[in-house]
């Protein structure tokens, strides 16, 4: 699999950035966290929706979800994570329904 | 005055994430970043060349980040992404008015049966300002470079003056890689879409007999792009062993017809770079050549075992070379004895600008020296 170069081509393709227009939630912001092992809880913002897979020209699988479980495994999570997996936990669902 | 008077907190950020990101653009190098912001407004710009001069902090302005020679890399500056002034303001019948983050194919769709024929291959995701700012060429070298389609900016130059300029005076601002001031808006010319376009591919099997062709083409005044594909490149892109070219007209000339059947042909030119860089061809670089050392160019390169890709159109090439190959050195050696240039396209930024020639180095500085009087933009690059 190839590494991503950084080009930057996939950006306009991920909804998070195209709605937020801020680099660092851009598959290529991702894609620097994950060069530089930096475990952010920044990587909850990503859908997960896989446009950037199907966008990068030189076929670059970034495979984010297998970096949140990483950065999840760093015991860094977000607050509304936390708490879904708290509520999923006790009442099988996300809401927290008895 | 600081940065939380000018921006709101959604507007600004100095977190470790967003200085370790926007340190970096598409040349995946480092650099150092002091922050970002995002402006929404020509006034936000202007209060941030005040604080910028009173406290002596250089900026760094950036659209898609799409840059290869590191123009938007900082040198302990502070980042200002534009991304989020992207409205297209107005559309005439032979223009449109455009903030500068307007990514450029959001503003062709916009434009429904005219475009802006300046589209770079990075047409998905590059902003206007920053065309503007590279004076970027398109896929089409037929239609020549974005300012000749530049009829009026909206800028803040580097002495921090809000100026609404016409023809006379935008051209300290096309190609000047930010380093004189920030794009703000601009006024661009456009054309109504062109729908007959057809395309022919020519096989040739030595590169004299195919410069031959090019410049017949030339003088024929219909193609949109020349397309070069040398032995190696030709074969990666599926075409037979040999020396290509894929031409693409404004007219029934090419014997490739139907839509489906040329973009089928042109998504070749465009695919090529990827296929080279999977290749681990991952450094590709883009010489001018004159025509007359055209050929002589090609042959060395061909006997070089160096794949080539290129806009003969323009005279631009994109050599490509693997990672630390010292024929990139050699390859400078023979443009300098061609009299070719080292950047036909991508600019100077930070990675090349040793390469600039003296006397386009001064012609800069001097323009500068009005408009950015303390070097605060873009501080590093191409000159400085």
């Amino acid at each position: 699999m190839p590494r991503c170069n950084e080009c930057g081509l996939c950006k306009e393709s991920c909804p998070v950035f195209r709605a937020l227009k801020r680099e660092s939630v851009s598959p290529r912001g991702f894609a620097i966290l994950q060069k530089k092992e930096v475990y952010d809880k920044i990587i909850f913002l990503c859908s997960l929706c896989g446009n950037c897979k199907h966008a990068c020209p030189y076929g670059v699988d970034l495979d984010l979800l297998k970096f949140r479980e990483k950065v999840l495994e760093k015991g860094v999570e977000s607050s509304s994570n936390k708490k879904v997996i708290s509520n999923l936990r006790h009442t099988g669902n996300p809401y927290g329904v008895e | 005055m600081n940065l939380s008077d000018i921006f709101t907190s959604a507007n600004r950020s100095d977190t470790e994430v967003d200085k370790i990101i926007y340190s970096r653009d598409a040349t995946a190098e480092d650099g150092e970043c002091l922050g970002v912001v995002w402006p929404r407004t020509a006034e936000e710009l202007h209060k941030l060349f005040s604080y910028s001069r009173r406290n002596d902090v250089t900026l760094v302005p950036r659209g898609a980040g799409t840059a290869n020679q590191g123009q938007c890399i900082p040198q302990k500056s502070l980042v200002v992404d534009m991304s989020k002034m992207n409205k297209i303001l107005e559309i005439g019948d032979d223009y449109v008015i455009v903030q500068a983050g307007v990514v450029l194919d959001d503003l062709n769709r916009a434009l429904k049966d005219k475009f802006f024929p300046v589209i770079p291959y990075t047409h998905k995701v590059c902003t206007v300002g920053g065309m503007i700012a590279a004076n970027a060429h398109g896929l089409h070298s037929y239609y020549g470079k974005t300012g000749k389609y530049v009829i009026a900016l909206e800028v803040v130059d580097g002495a921090g003056r809000y100026l609404k300029m016409n023809s006379s005076t935008i051209k300290n601002f096309i190609g000047f890689e930010g380093t004189s001031g920030i794009i703000v808006g601009a006024k661009l010319r456009i054309l109504p879409k062109q729908l007959a376009r057809t395309a022919s591919i020519f096989k040739f099997n030595t590169v004299s007999a195919l410069v031959d062709k090019v410049m017949r083409l030339k003088k024929e005044n219909n193609a949109l792009a020349i397309e070069y594909f040398d032995e190696r490149a030709s074969v990666l892109a599926g075409l037979d062993q040999g020396f290509h070219i894929l031409v693409e007209y404004n007219d029934n000339t090419g014997n490739i017809k139907g839509i489906k059947e040329v973009a089928e042909a042109l998504e070749m030119k465009e695919k090529i770079r990827y296929i080279l860089y999977k290749h681990r061809y991952t450094q590709i670089e883009d010489p001018y050549i004159p025509d007359d050392k055209l050929a002589h160019f090609l042959h060395w390169l061909s006997k070089n075992q160096v794949p080539c890709f290129g806009h003969l159109n323009i005279n631009v090439l994109h050599p490509c070379f693997k990672e630390f190959s010292k024929m990139v050195d050699e390859m400078y050696e023979k443009l300098s004895f061609y009299n070719g240039r080292v950047s036909g396209e991508w600019g100077w930024g930070l990675k090349r600008k040793d390469k600039m020639l003296s006397a386009d180095i001064d012609k800069m500085k001097l323009k500068n020296q009005q408009l950015d009087p303390k070097n605060l933009m873009n501080r590093g690059k191409v000159y400085a």
